[in-house]
């Protein structure tokens, strides 16, 4: 098995802010790879760079052995075609009906019959359990249902790379336990390669094969959630365990209070 | 406490750095733009993306902009006929008023206002949709899904666009000229024969008409091509998305002012 | 997907459109496709023109029967040569004569004919000779004002 994606040595910067240092992941194909980290590390940044949205300042970053900066518009374009990326806001085409947004990438990129792009787009609403709702209009949707039919759209033209973007926040625990089986069984059934990016913890850690967790720019730690529960390195157990103070400080940097507030 | 030297000599070069660093900027946003534009005119390969998108937004920017068009090209129309009575009558020429009215319609107010209202109607709307979509993340996705959001979505708004506003235009005139003659004929008596036999007399199907649909389909890429850059630039939030939209109004009316002029003066200057 | 309606809104609001273009272009300009085979031409000399422009109106009577076409200026006897068009349903006689009018005080600039007794009739690009020139309201002025000093 290989690699499906690769970065070596990628820095990245933004607005003259270091956002990545000279970090290195491998994601390997047909497995459930998590990046985790507290908010505001960049891991939505990590995607950008993937999807060859953002070009890194160096470094490579190299998908199914292309490397996605130095491709040409067209090609990243065909390059797309396989991987896709599920938003944490759902981005359902909002004038669309829920199936005419899980049909899109069908109707734009294939010249299939109707009947056959009906069948399809019912079998992957099926997949996630919306059959019935495919004319609806995404306003008509709860939040865990959006990113269900989301999740349906991204995976019509079978994908070898599917990546997820906080697809646990703002769920309840039921809507929760439904993407984590659903992230789960589509990985297995698809043969894909699913990338998570998450700061839920347990959720991440219970279906990944292997986690990548990130920090100031940095990997501070990889391995399968087995190992990582048992690493002791201190800003670690700070995030997987959640305790509110700790290498990871509560409070913004600023002035100290009695200068600010007395003076 | 007197300034140093050192202090001024601080402040000059700072205010010169801050003069080239603005137009640095401005030059970005004019490159950016002038990129944007390009990638929006192409409609794809071969033309085989299909028609239907274009035909959407040719309701969306077009049809839905036809009520207020009209009524404003009526009302202009019946307005320039009852002041040009009252000043040519001051002269006895009171027959000239058709001549007046088409002219004046023809060559100006038809293009320069069908466009100010089209920025206002359809440019904003235009703006507040594409920053929405980009906001909620819809253009990104479309990017991930391998499908070109230029082609997909400024491409047939900008073509619908180049499309609409000239026939808008030719529909402003035609009303103008009639609200015109339903003032000038049946309101201020004057013969009707008249005030068709002396627009006939002085306007010219190339120099006025034809001149007026060319300044029309200028105004038509500059408005629709500002409000898609300014919905394609906002910034994701409500406050960045309203703040586009009031921009897409004022630029594109400067713009449409500012051009009309010079498009006057070249035309004028025997092209 | 769309609706049936809205492609035929579509469809009314360009056909509309085109057909506002038809209608300027004929009610308001009067362009008129049929142009030369209705009409024939004619010329004719003058001294001064002061102020008669292309497409201004041709009149017998009081009815515009043509236009101005052009106006060229001839080299040789440095007189102004317009050409007009003129409808074909109206013949004129060899003897008609051609003046520059001003209609109102200060109006626009027009041809008035009046026809003569010949038989003959003018044919196609024949010349009208009998021209009479615009009076130039200075010129005028000019010799009444000098008349009174006498």
């Amino acid at each position: 098995m290989g690699n499906c994606v690769v970065l070596k040595n990628v820095s990245f910067r933004r607005d003259g802010r270091l956002i990545f240092d000279d970090i290195s992941l491998n994601i390997p194909k047909g497995k459930v790879t998590s990046i985790l980290g507290p908010s505001g590390t960049g891991k939505t940044t990590l995607l950008g760079l993937i999807t060859g949205q953002l070009k890194p300042d160096s470094g490579e970053v190299l998908v199914n052995n292309l490397s996605v900066p130095d491709l040409s518009r067209q090609a990243l374009f065909e390059l797309r075609k396989k991987m896709s990326l599920l938003f944490q806001s759902g981005a359902l085409f909002t004038d669309m009906t829920v199936f005419e947004n899980v049909a899109f990438a069908l109707r734009e990129h294939t010249q299939l019959p109707e009947h056959m792009i009906r069948d399809l787009v019912l079998l992957r609403l099926e997949n996630v359990g919306l059959r019935g709702a495919g004319q609806l209009m995404p306003s008509q949707l709860s939040g865990g249902m959006a990113r269900r039919v989301a999740l349906a759209r991204s995976i019509i033209l079978d994908p070898d790379l599917i990546m997820y973007d906080e697809p646990f926040t703002g769920q309840d625990p039921v809507s929760k336990g439904i993407l984590v089986k659903l992230i789960r069984a589509l990985n297995k059934n698809l043969s894909l390669t699913s990338v998570l990016v998450s700061h839920d913890v347990e959720e991440a850690l219970s279906i990944s094969d292997h986690v990548y967790v990130l920090s100031h720019g940095q990997v501070i730690a990889s391995g399968t959630p087995e190992a990582l529960r048992e690493n002791t390195g201190s800003e670690l157990q700070q995030f997987l365990f959640g305790l509110p103070d700790g290498p990871v400080s509560f409070h913004f940097p600023a002035k100290p209070l009695s200068e600010e507030v007395l003076a | 406490m007197k300034p140093s030297k050192l202090m001024v000599h601080h402040y000059i070069i700072n205010g010169v750095r801050r003069i080239g660093m603005n137009a640095l900027d401005i030059c970005a946003t004019f490159g950016r733009a002038g990129w944007f534009l390009v990638q929006s005119l192409n409609w794809g390969k071969g033309f085989k993306a299909p028609l239907s998108r274009l035909v959407y937004q040719v309701y969306n920017l077009g049809v839905l902009s036809l009520p207020i068009i009209l009524v404003s090209g009526l009302f202009v129309g019946m307005v320039l006929a009852l002041q040009g009575y009252h000043i040519l009558v001051d002269y006895g020429s009171q027959e000239a008023v058709g001549q007046m009215v088409a002219l004046s319609i023809l060559r100006e107010f038809g293009p320069v206002v069908s466009a100010l209202l089209f920025a206002g109607r359809a440019g904003s709307a235009l703006t507040a949709e594409i920053g929405l979509m980009k906001a909620t993340e819809q253009l990104s996705a479309m990017e991930i899904m391998g499908v070109d959001p230029f082609k997909r979505i400024m491409s047939p708004r900008l073509w619908g666009g180049i499309i609409c506003l000239p026939l808008l235009n030719l529909m402003f005139c035609v009303l103008g000229i009639y609200g015109g003659a339903l003032v000038a004929v049946d309101m201020l008596g004057i013969y009707e024969g008249s005030y068709w036999a002396n627009m006939q007399g002085s306007v010219e199907f190339y120099g006025d008409i034809v001149k007026g649909v060319i300044k029309s389909v200028v105004f038509a890429v500059v408005v629709t091509w500002i409000a898609i850059f300014q919905g394609w630039n906002a910034l994701p939030t409500s406050m960045g998305i309203s703040r586009a939209t009031t921009q897409t109004v004022v630029q594109a009316s400067l713009a449409v002012l500012g051009l009309d002029f010079v498009l006057t003066a070249v035309m004028l200057g025997g092209f | 997907m769309i609706s049936k309606r809205l492609e035929i809104s579509v469809g009314v609001f360009v056909i509309a459109g085109i057909l506002a273009l038809v209608v300027l272009a004929f009610n308001a300009s009067g362009l008129n496709f049929t142009d030369k085979d209705q009409r024939y031409i004619l010329y004719a000399r003058f001294e001064n023109l002061s102020g008669l422009s292309e497409r201004a109106k041709v009149s017998l009577s009081g009815v515009t029967i043509g236009r101005v076409v052009s106006i060229e200026l001839d080299t040789e006897d440095y007189v102004a040569v317009v050409k007009m068009a003129i409808d074909k349903n109206v013949p004129l006689t060899t003897d008609t004569s051609a003046s520059i009018l001003t209609a109102g005080l200060l109006g626009e600039k027009y041809i008035g004919l009046s026809v003569g007794a010949d038989e003959e009739t003018l044919m196609n690009a024949d010349e009208i000779e009998d021209t009479q020139s615009s009076i130039v309201l200075e010129e005028l002025i000019g010799q009444f004002l000098f008349s009174r000093s006498e």
